[in-house]
């Protein structure tokens, strides 16, 4: 092989070039405590800027109450909309099925026992003081809060976000706020109304699986569930609500601008919501443990 | 700051050039007195890991002047503006604007004087949700001090003052080009009737001709 003057320089230069150092890593015995350390730092760091929104919210209500008329009431019902109207829907169609599949897997069971009758029981309380919020909430983290996750997110990207304060407009009462007020309204009556959808779905093939009449099954819940069950998941509906806008609103403010970053915010945002729930929801369990069981 | 191509213009109610004389500075509200400074500030420290972006500056505005910062990518022209903004903090240094300073003062204090400023960001910064005129009316709205025909008359002043037809009131920012919403945002920061106007990068991402159009909108202001 034959080469040119100039390219025989530089294989020439290449053979005499050292090889480059690459410097060994050394073992660092307190990296693992490093690494904890940080960890530790980042989850206090997102603590905090949520107890931050935690905290403005109440205060930006205060001087909605005292300021009615300057109230973002035009964002409100809109996000009322798309997070309430638009996901009846999917909760319906998810609820039934959950309240299929319960009522199916419970029904053998009793059966066995001879205590059909308990399926009311089972899938009453089951559903309206447990399923019912859970469902609702992790759907509406999924739908809801990473769109306003991705929505302030992409807000940031296109310097929308930092337009606000600039005009002297405070963004926690023109985006936060609404977003909390809405997810906090919507949600109970999500939670209403997919109970009542899975109750349906379950007292359906209660009839198919036990023989018992829908008539029979609706009758006897008010005696199986009693009231305060209902109060207890649309207030779990309203707390979950309020947490899954302030989690999405606190990720999506974080959202630095490039698209990895979105992706990434996005899916932080809807997994601790999802996470922040349940953890609610094992609160709610330990206070209210004895309100509202009947065994009767 | 190396000198290089304009970036950021600082505009007291004045005309073109990177520092100059004229214009009209009205002052009213808290904090400014005919003849004091508009944005003072002094011994300004940024840092970015060890990049030293801002090392002691100074910067002096006075009412009528024009100012525009020049420099290379990356040498804080944009960081500086948004430090004078309120939306990022420096690591030393104060900022002073219509003689009160941004670092400490009343969040109520700083709003009354966010709305004395005008601002158009590089990239227009309008709300992909709301139509042109929701974009322009929006700081009007939230004075909560005038009525419909008021506004709308105001709007559609501003809009045939950045040379954009009425008809386009009613369209979404997406349906709009470049230089369209340049002149749209340019719209919104004037609706108040600012007394200090902040552009950053006016004509960046416009062709030559609009480029130079802008200019002269600007100059005309």
């Amino acid at each position: 092989m034959q080469l040119r003057p100039e390219h025989d320089i530089f294989f020439a230069n290449l053979e005499s070039a050292h090889a480059p150092h690459v410097e060994s890593r050394r073992f660092d015995p307190l990296a693992p405590v490093r690494a904890i350390g940080l960890v530790a730092l980042l989850l206090l760091d997102h603590l905090i800027g949520i107890l931050h929104l935690f905290g403005q919210t109440p205060l930006d209500s205060l001087d909605l109450l005292r300021h009615p008329s300057r109230g973002p009431w035009r964002e409100i019902s809109a996000s009322i909309y798309r997070s309430g109207t638009e996901a009846l829907g999917i909760t319906a169609a998810v609820g039934c099925l959950i309240g299929v599949t319960l009522s199916y897997l419970s029904s053998e069971q009793l059966r066995s026992f001879g205590a059909d009758t308990f399926i009311v029981n089972i899938l009453g309380l089951g559903i309206v003081r447990e399923l019912g919020p859970m469902i609702c909430a992790v759907l509406v983290a999924g739908r809801s809060g990473s769109a306003i996750t991705a929505q302030l997110g992409v807000m940031r990207v296109t310097e929308e976000l930092d337009a606000l304060p600039v005009m002297g407009i405070p963004y926690t009462v023109r985006l936060i706020l609404p977003k909390v007020i809405a997810l906090a309204v919507a949600v109970p009556l999500l939670v209403l109304w997919t109970s009542a959808v899975a109750l349906i779905g379950g007292a359906f093939s209660a009839q198919l699986q036990l023989g018992m009449s829908m008539t029979q099954f609706m009758l006897g819940l008010p005696a199986a569930v009693p009231t305060i069950n209902l109060w207890l998941g649309v207030g779990k509906g309203v707390v979950f609500g309020a947490l899954i806008a302030l989690v999405a609103c606190h990720f999506g403010l974080r959202i630095q601008p490039n698209t990895e970053s979105l992706g990434a915010g996005t899916t932080r945002s809807v997994v601790t919501s999802i996470t922040v729930v349940i953890l609610a929801d094992a609160v709610f369990a330990i206070i209210y443990f004895d309100v509202g069981i009947s065994l009767t | 700051m190396s000198q290089d191509e304009p970036d950021v213009q600082v505009v007291p109610g004045g005309q073109g050039g990177k520092r100059s004389e004229g214009g009209q500075h009205k002052p009213g509200g808290q904090g400014g007195h005919e003849g004091d400074p508009v944005i003072e500030v002094s011994g300004l420290w940024t840092v970015f890991g060890d990049n030293v972006v801002h090392r002691d500056l100074e910067l002096t505005v006075m009412p009528g002047e024009v100012v525009s910062l020049v420099g290379g990518s990356g040498s804080g022209k944009t960081t500086l503006m948004r430090q004078i903004l309120g939306l990022e903090h420096p690591h030393r240094g104060s900022i002073k604007v219509f003689g009160i300073p941004l670092l400490g003062s009343h969040p109520l204090l700083l709003r009354k004087i966010r709305r004395r400023w005008g601002v158009l960001s590089q990239e227009g910064a309008l709300y992909s949700a709301l139509p042109v005129f929701e974009n322009i009316v929006l700081p009007l709205r939230e004075l909560r001090a005038f009525d419909e025909g008021f506004i709308h008359d105001m709007v559609m002043l501003k809009l045939d003052m950045v040379d954009i037809e009425r008809r386009h009131a009613w369209k979404m920012p997406a349906d709009l080009s470049g230089g369209m919403i340049k002149r749209i945002a340019l719209a919104r920061a004037l609706v108040l009737e600012p007394e200090l106007l902040f552009l950053d990068e006016p004509t960046a991402g416009l062709d030559p001709d609009r480029s130079e159009s802008f200019v002269k909108l600007i100059q005309s202001l």
